[in-house]
C-alpha cells in the first residue's frame, strides 16, 4: 500500500481540521499553548491538526491570539471542517476532544 | 443524564458570561411536556415508525447534543458562515475566477452538483422525519437544525451551479439528470430506501455512517482536489458545508451510543443497519468521490485510496467506531470488500463512463500518460487491468460499449467490478421465481435482509428490456439537455 505523504495519520491521535484563515491561525496557536506534541499538515483550504489522545482549546487563549474579545468558543464551529475523536467537553470556556474510554 | 455523554468534569465556572449549557437544557428538554390529552402511541404512530419495536429507546429523554446548540446561537453562527461563504462567492464573481477552473473539473461538476443538490434536499426531508418521530425532545431540536443545515447546503449547490453556468454553461437540467444518469441512481434509490424505513435507521444511516464516515471524503478531501484544479468557490462551498456536518457527526455518534447502551437487544439491530449502510454508502458516496479525486481532478493532490485511508480508516473506523467496541459494535461487516474494491473502484467507473461517452451529459477524457504513470504508482492493479484499455484508446479505437450492463438490484450500479484476477464479482439469486443480479456479495446480503423492498424496483436495464425506453431513445434518455459549446441542444 502506498504510504500517504499528505496526512501524518498517527495511531491514537485525535484530529481537528480547520478552514484556513486568521481564526484557524489563532486556534492553532491556542492549541499549541495548551497541548504538547502538536502535528500539523497543510492542505489546500484547510489545516489538519493532530494531538496524541487528547486535545484542549481554551477560549481565552484563542481570544488573546486573535485579538478579538468577542470571539466565543461556539464560534469554533464556523471553521471546524472535520474531527476524529469524541467531543468530551464543549462549554463557553473550553473544547476538549479525546479518545472515548468506555 | 448528561454524564452519559459529557462528563462535564472540565467545565470551568465563574465568569460573567451566561451558562450556555443551562440555557441549552432549558430551551430544549425544558420546553417538553408529556402528552396527556392523547396517548403516546397517537403522537408517535406506528405507521411512520415501521420498525420502532426493533429499537428499545430507553434514556432518549436524557440525550444531549454535544454542541449544545440552541436557536439563537445556531442562527448567529450560521449567519456568520453564510456571510463568509457569500464574501468568497462575491470575490469569485468579481474576479472571474470561474475561467481559471480546469475544464475537466467543470465537466465533473455537472455530475457532482446535480447529485448533491438533490441529495441535500432528500436529507432535509429525512432530518425533519427524525425531528418528528424520534421520541426525544433534545434530539428533535437538533434534527430540526440539521434540516435547516441541509436546506442551506442544497441552496448553495444551486447557487454554485448558477454561477458556473454563467461562464461555462451546461448545468441547466440538473433535476432531470438526477433521475437519469446511471451513477446517480444509487443515491436516489438509497435515499428512497431510507424514506421507507425507521427513523432510528435514518440516524444510523445518515448521521452515524454517511455524515460521520463519508462526508469528510466528500467535503474535505474532494474540495482539496477542486482547489488544486482552480475551483476556489467549490473549496469554500464544501468546507463550510462540512462545518455543519461536524455537528451532525457528533449527534450521530452520541445517538448510536445511546442505542447501544439502552438495551443489549438493540446491538444486533444497530449492527445490521450499520453494516448495510456502510456498504451502501461505499456505493453512494465512495464510487462518485473516487472518480472526482482520481480522475475529474486532472491535477492530483492525493489518491482516493489515500483519502480513504485517512478519513475513513483512521478518522472514522479507528477514531470513532473502534472506541464503541466495548458496547458491542463491530467494524463494518464488508470493510474488507471495500478495501479490495478501492484498488479498482475509480478505474472501473471511469472506463465505463468512457465507454458510454456518447450518452453522458458530461465529457469524459482519456487520462494522459503522466496520469497513467501516477495511477500505476498508487494502484498496483491499474497497469494489468486498465492501462491496456487506454493504450487502445490512444490508438484511435472507439471503445463504445453500445449496450448496457445488467444493474445490481440493490445498489443500482452496473455489474462492472472485478477482482485482482479480473474475474467479475457478481452474484445472483432467485426470489419468488425471478432471478435478481447483484454487483457483489454485500449487495446480495442486503437484499436478503428485506427482499420485498427491492423486488418491485426496476433497474435501468430492466426499464430498457421492458421497452419503456427504446434503444434509439437511449441517447436522449441519458444525455437529455446535454450542452454543446455552452448551449443546450434539445430535440
Amino acid at each position: 500500500m502506498t504510504q500517504s505523504s499528505v496526512y501524518q495519520d498517527n495511531k491514537h491521535h485525535v484530529c481537528l481540521e480547520l478552514m484556513k484563515g486568521e481564526v484557524a491561525d489563532a486556534v492553532l496557536e491556542a492549541i499549541r499553548e495548551s497541548n504538547s506534541d502538536v502535528k500539523l499538515s497543510n492542505l489546500p483550504g484547510f489545516l489538519v491538526i493532530e494531538v496524541p489522545e487528547r486535545l484542549r482549546i481554551d477560549a481565552e487563549s484563542v481570544r488573546d491570539h486573535l485579538g478579538k474579545s468577542d470571539w466565543l468558543m461556539t464560534d469554533l464551529n464556523e471553521i471546524m471542517a472535520a474531527f476524529a475523536g469524541q467531543i468530551e467537553t464543549y462549554t463557553e470556556h473550553q473544547f476538549v476532544l479525546s479518545r472515548l474510554t468506555i | 443524564m448528561a454524564a452519559v455523554i459529557s462528563s462535564g468534569k472540565n467545565e470551568v465556572s465563574g465568569n460573567a458570561r451566561p451558562d450556555l449549557g443551562q440555557y441549552y437544557r432549558e430551551t430544549s428538554r425544558g420546553l417538553y411536556w408529556e402528552p396527556t390529552y392523547v396517548s403516546r402511541d397517537a403522537v408517535y404512530p406506528k405507521k411512520f415508525i415501521p420498525q420502532s419495536s426493533r429499537i428499545r429507546a430507553k434514556n432518549w429523554d436524557a440525550w444531549e447534543d454535544p454542541f449544545r446548540m440552541f436557536y439563537r446561537e445556531y442562527m448567529r453562527i450560521q449567519a456568520k458562515k453564510e456571510m463568509s461563504y457569500h464574501s468568497i462567492a462575491d470575490a469569485n464573481q468579481r474576479f472571474d475566477v470561474a475561467r481559471q477552473i480546469d475544464r475537466r473539473w467543470v465537466e465533473g461538476m455537472k455530475l457532482y452538483m446535480c447529485a448533491l443538490s438533490n441529495t441535500e434536499n432528500f436529507s432535509a426531508n429525512l432530518m425533519m422525519r427524525m425531528a418528528r418521530f424520534i421520541p426525544s425532545p433534545s434530539f428533535s431540536q437538533a434534527a430540526m437544525y440539521q434540516a435547516i443545515d441541509e436546506l442551506r447546503h442544497g441552496q448553495n449547490d444551486v447557487n454554485y451551479m448558477r454561477w458556473l453556468n454563467r461562464h461555462h454553461g451546461g448545468l441547466d437540467d440538473w433535476m432531470e439528470w438526477f433521475q437519469r444518469h446511471w451513477l446517480m441512481q444509487t443515491a436516489r434509490i438509497g435515499f428512497e430506501n431510507l424514506f421507507s424505513g425507521d427513523p432510528f435507521e435514518m440516524v444510523i444511516a445518515v448521521n452515524a455512517v454517511f455524515e460521520a464516515g463519508w462526508t469528510n471524503l466528500l467535503f474535505v478531501a474532494n474540495p482539496a482536489v477542486g482547489v488544486a484544479n482552480g475551483d476556489i468557490m467549490f473549496g469554500q462551498h464544501q468546507l463550510t458545508t462540512q462545518t455543519d456536518e461536524t455537528r451532525h457527526i457528533a449527534i450521530g455518534m452520541t445517538g448510536i451510543r445511546m442505542m447501544l447502551e439502552a438495551d443489549e437487544r438493540n446491538i444486533p439491530v444497530v449492527q445490521e443497519w450499520f453494516d448495510k449502510w456502510s456498504w451502501l454508502l461505499h456505493r453512494i458516496v465512495g464510487g462518485p468521490t473516487s472518480i472526482f479525486i482520481d480522475y475529474f481532478g486532472k491535477k492530483k493532490v492525493m489518491s482516493y485510496k489515500e483519502a480513504f485511508q485517512h478519513y475513513y480508516l483512521k478518522n472514522y473506523i479507528e477514531g470513532l467506531i473502534e472506541d464503541l467496541g466495548p458496547l458491542g459494535l463491530k467494524p463494518p461487516r464488508f470493510l474488507k470488500n471495500m478495501l479490495t474494491e478501492n484498488e479498482i473502484y475509480s478505474h472501473a467507473l471511469w472506463k465505463n463512463m468512457y465507454e458510454g461517452k456518447h450518452v453522458n451529459m458530461h465529457k469524459i477524457e482519456i487520462p494522459d500518460l503522466a496520469e497513467r504513470a501516477w495511477f500505476a504508482e498508487k494502484y498496483p492493479l491499474f497497469k494489468p487491468l486498465y492501462a491496456p484499455f487506454w493504450d487502445a484508446a490512444d490508438s484511435g479505437e472507439g471503445l463504445d460499449l453500445g449496450t448496457t450492463f445488467p444493474h445490481c438490484k440493490v445498489c443500482q450500479f452496473p455489474l462492472l467490478f472485478v477482482d485482482a484476477e479480473n474475474r467479475p464479482t457478481t452474484d445472483s439469486q432467485t426470489y419468488l421465481g425471478k432471478i435478481h443480479h447483484f454487483c457483489s456479495e454485500p449487495c446480495k446480503w442486503i437484499f436478503n435482509l428485506q427482499p420485498e423492498k427491492y423486488t418491485n424496483l426496476l433497474t435501468q436495464d430492466e426499464i430498457f428490456a421492458q421497452g419503456m425506453v427504446k434503444p434509439e431513445e437511449l441517447v436522449s434518455f441519458w444525455a437529455t439537455g446535454r450542452a454543446e459549446n455552452g448551449r443546450l441542444s434539445r430535440e
